[in-house]
């Protein structure tokens, strides 16, 4: 008999139904709620309670959360819920989650459990935190039962191969979103806003020339991807120049700038998270506050078939 | 050349730059929902760079007196976003306002004047969306002083929103249609009826069409009778003067209740597009019985609050309000039975209410499904109030969107009683991101040039015609006004219409 039974914590969720209901059948119960199962592959000290609780106001989860750690340690699992009261209610959503420790090794009884685990007839995102999980053998299994993968490389040294890895398993037909690519597409579409008006959409002829600025000593994957994205847009290589301007605690795009013999587009951020656009007589700025997570998970929960886009970029890796 | 940077998977949907020219600018509309909605529009990155506002009503300002004025406005009615100052700046320098006297026809060629300098400092391609924010008594002259120094035309396109109301009836409907038909064309006229923006009501179309297990009980077969219920908690606080003129059937049920009725009960549309989701609510509203003026009495029903005790307070009756005749017959509450002449519906009554200083504030949409048409549960007491099975599919629009399905269910235990239990689903907390609001919603498709949500007079037209009997009866009737308490959900009559067929209006 396994450790850890799919059957006894489903039965464990269910009990926790039950209680909440009972403790809060004065003020009308509690919703029950799912719309995906979201599998969240974190290490063994992340704390990604908030990130959840966020996600979970729309896109209401069971979600699976699994710890990784490097002692030896056996597969274990428990249940419980989440709960919050939205403004203005009397009745308290609730979303089930379950959480899992693992080591590298025991990581292998994963996908065995997480199989009779996942929410019926729905959806399942999974979203690979900690990315050093994706050279675990039993990944390959994981990702099989998942819609879509989310990876994140914010933070993670080895980010040169996670390109790498993003981009083969993009061959190997797996839906694979990025958060670094998430991360841009604000600068994407106010790149794009710039080319609305036709009279500066007929001078992009002219542009040979990209300049981003970033505050990473090494451009990151963000930087890259836009750059390969805009090529990819303009079906042409442009001069292509990156250069590190200040340093900020994790890479972030300073500046886009598209030029050519007589014309010039840029959008530069300025300070308050302010992002400027200009191009000869155009001077309009946008407000870039500061992303959370949640919002980039909810951009791609949002999304759950594949991103067209966004392969083409990876194509031309 | 389209835009080699478009991923219409990520961006949001964006507009053309424009001019967006606002009569009655220094009014309540436009302070309360037009500038705040398109600041919001702003912070969201929905705008291109270059838009363009300008305003116009009497009181003389120069355009930094405007945008003070504005931003008070913004600061002080945006609701959950943030007022930021640099964004606010930015925005503020595309504001401009031009005085005068919207009945003066000096004044339009100075307008003409000043939208071309401000098409050529923002650059805004010489689109134009005009927005009569002012008394509907204005529209005509509006419009003919437009048409009379060509703003009616531009280099771009130029577009023309119209508030409610649409005339006062039939006949009224069709001089405000005929007068801007004399300088716009129908494709350039967007009138707005902002239920049609709310979230919810373009829900429904999805939950009809985007889901296969609905619509084949959408029908006469399976629907005993449809619900639409919108009331409103307050009284008519000042706008009893306009309140007066207007009443209920036609402040909410000519316009708004009968769109959603038309959302509701319309045939699938071949396609998602503009003119052939409104050519299925057109029809569907043509489709609907005309009453004959002998059937009003038992087809119809006008009340009028009273005072009460509301909540340990004395709340006013209608006749006691500000601005309002002592002896008005003005209908503050309105019912309805409605019934549609087509295979789909025939013989299903629609009932339709709305009322102020009802209980609550609330509008929801209910479907009533018929009973099990042999019950094997006889003995079986059923815990409800009606003493039928709910089979109920709420769909609702206000306060808290979302859809209710409540069904009968075994009451745990021995024997066989059945309750009534309700299944749940609320977009608020489903999807917890906010909605736009329906003037958001609205200003963009009008930029964008997608009417989908807005009427076409064809349909203005049938729903006048729709209610027009009632009116006629009831100018003609001395109602027993007050004849429902404040805080109550109406007057007897109502609940009488609706017993006469078997059913009972619901509690919402
Ligand atoms: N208020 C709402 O919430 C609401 C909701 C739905 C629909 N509506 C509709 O929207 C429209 C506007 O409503 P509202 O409440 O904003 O009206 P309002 O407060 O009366 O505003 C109209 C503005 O127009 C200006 N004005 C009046 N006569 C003028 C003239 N001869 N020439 C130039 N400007 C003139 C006035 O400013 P000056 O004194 O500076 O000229 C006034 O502030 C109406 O059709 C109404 O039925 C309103």
């Amino acid at each position: 008999m396994p450790a850890v039974q799919a059957e006894k914590l489903l039965q464990q969720l269910d009990e926790v139904w039950v209680s909440l209901g009972k403790q809060q059948e004065e003020a009308g119960g509690v919703l029950r709620a799912c719309a995906i199962t979201l599998i969240a592959v974190v290490d063994e000290a992340a704390d990604i309670g908030e990130t959840l609780a966020d996600i979970m106001h729309d896109n209401p989860s069971r979600a699976i959360v699994i710890r990784i750690s490097d002692d030896g340690r056996p597969l274990s699992a428990r249940a419980f819920a989440q709960c919050w009261m939205p403004f203005g209610r009397r009745q308290q959503i609730c979303c089930e989650q379950v959480e899992m420790a693992a080591s590298s090794a025991s990581f292998a009884d994963v996908p065995s459990v997480l199989r009779g685990l996942l929410a019926p007839d729905l959806p399942v995102v999974l979203w690979v935190r900690h990315p050093d999980a994706l050279k675990l053998p039993a990944m390959a299994a994981v990702m099989a039962l998942a819609h879509k993968v989310v990876v994140e490389p914010r933070g993670y040294e080895d980010w040169k191969w996670l390109m790498d890895e993003v981009a083969r398993l993009n061959r190997a037909g797996i839906v694979i979103a990025d958060l670094a690519w998430t991360r841009i597409t604000r600068w994407r579409d106010l790149t794009a806003r710039l080319f609305d008006a036709p009279e500066r959409r007929a001078q992009l002829a002219q542009v040979d020339r990209l300049v981003i600025e970033h505050s990473s000593p090494e451009p990151g994957p963000a930087v890259r991807y836009m750059a390969a994205w805009i090529a990819n847009s303009l079906g042409r290589r442009l001069d292509t120049r990156f250069h590190q301007a200040g340093s900020t605690k994790y890479w972030q795009i300073q500046s886009v700038v598209l030029s050519g013999p007589s014309v010039e587009f840029a959008l530069r951020r300025t300070e308050h998270q302010v992002v400027q656009m200009q191009a000869a007589s155009l001077e309009s700025c946008t407000l870039f506050p500061q992303l959370k997570e949640a919002e980039l998970l909810r951009e791609e929960l949002a999304i759950l078939g594949p991103d067209p886009v966004f392969q083409k970029v990876l194509a031309a890796q | 050349m389209e835009n080699p940077f478009e991923d219409r998977l990520r961006f949001e949907r964006r507009v053309p730059p424009c001019a967006i020219v606002i009569f009655g600018a220094n009014g309540d509309l436009t302070q309360r929902k037009l500038i705040p909605a398109l600041y919001r529009l702003a912070y969201e990155r929905r705008f291109p760079p270059g838009i363009a506002i300008i305003g116009n009503s009497r009181t003389p300002m120069t355009d930094d007196q405007f945008r003070e004025k504005m931003r008070e406005a913004v600061q002080k009615f945006l609701e959950d976003s943030p007022f930021d100052v640099d964004l606010w700046n930015d925005f503020a320098k595309g504001l401009f306002y031009c005085s005068g006297d919207i009945g003066d026809p000096a004044m339009y060629a100075g307008l003409k004047v000043r939208i071309a300098q401000v098409a050529e400092e923002r650059g805004t391609a010489g689109n134009v969306l005009f927005y009569l924010s002012t008394q509907p008594s204005q529209y005509i002259p509006v419009v003919q002083n437009l048409g009379a120094v060509g703003l009616n035309n531009s280099a771009g396109w130029t577009r023309i929103i119209i508030e409610k109301p649409f005339g006062h009836d039939t006949e009224s409907s069709n001089v405000l249609h005929d007068a801007v038909r004399q300088v716009f064309r129908e494709s350039q006229v967007y009138r707005i009826d902002h239920y049609l923006g709310k979230e919810t009501v373009q829900n429904v179309l999805a939950f009809r069409f985007g889901n296969g297990i609905f619509e084949p009980l959408w029908n006469r077969r399976y629907v005993s009778h449809v619900q639409i219920t919108a009331a409103e908690s307050i009284g008519v606080g000042s706008r009893g003067g306009y309140y007066q003129e207007a009443g209920a059937l036609r402040d909410m049920i000519q316009n708004h209740l009968l769109q959603v009725m038309a959302t509701i009960a319309m045939e699938p549309p071949a396609v998602f597009e503009p003119d052939a989701v409104r050519d299925e609510r057109a029809k569907l509203l043509r489709s609907i019985r005309t009453l004959k003026p002998e059937d009003v009495a038992t087809h119809a029903v006008a009340g009028q609050y009273g005072a009460a005790r509301v909540g340990g307070e004395d709340a006013l009756g209608f006749r006691q309000e500000k601005g309002v005749d002592p002896e008005s017959q003005t209908n503050t509450y309105a019912a309805m039975t409605f019934f549609v002449e087509n295979w789909r519906w025939a013989g299903v009554p629609f009932y339709i209410r709305t009322g102020k200083r009802m209980p609550k504030r609330v509008t929801d949409i209910a479907i009533q499904f018929n009973d099990a048409p042999h019950s094997v549960f006889v003995d079986a007491p059923i815990m409800s109030r009606s003493g039928r099975g709910p089979n109920l599919l709420i769909l609702r629009i206000q306060p808290e969107e979302g859809i209710s399905l409540r069904f009968r269910s075994k009451q745990p235990g021995a024997g066989m009683r059945l309750r009534p239990v309700s299944m749940d689903f609320n977009y608020g907390s489903s999807f917890g991101e906010r909605s736009p609001s329906a003037y958001e919603t609205l200003l963009l498709d009008a930029m964008a040039g997608d009417s989908t949500l807005y009427t076409r007079q064809d349909m203005v037209d049938a729903s006048w015609k729709a209610v027009q009997p009632v009116l006629d009866v009831w100018s003609e009737t001395k109602h027993h006004f007050p004849n429902y308490d404040a805080g109550s959900w109406g007057p007897q009559a109502s609940e009488e219409m609706l017993q006469r067929r078997g059913h009972t209006w619901r509690v919402p």
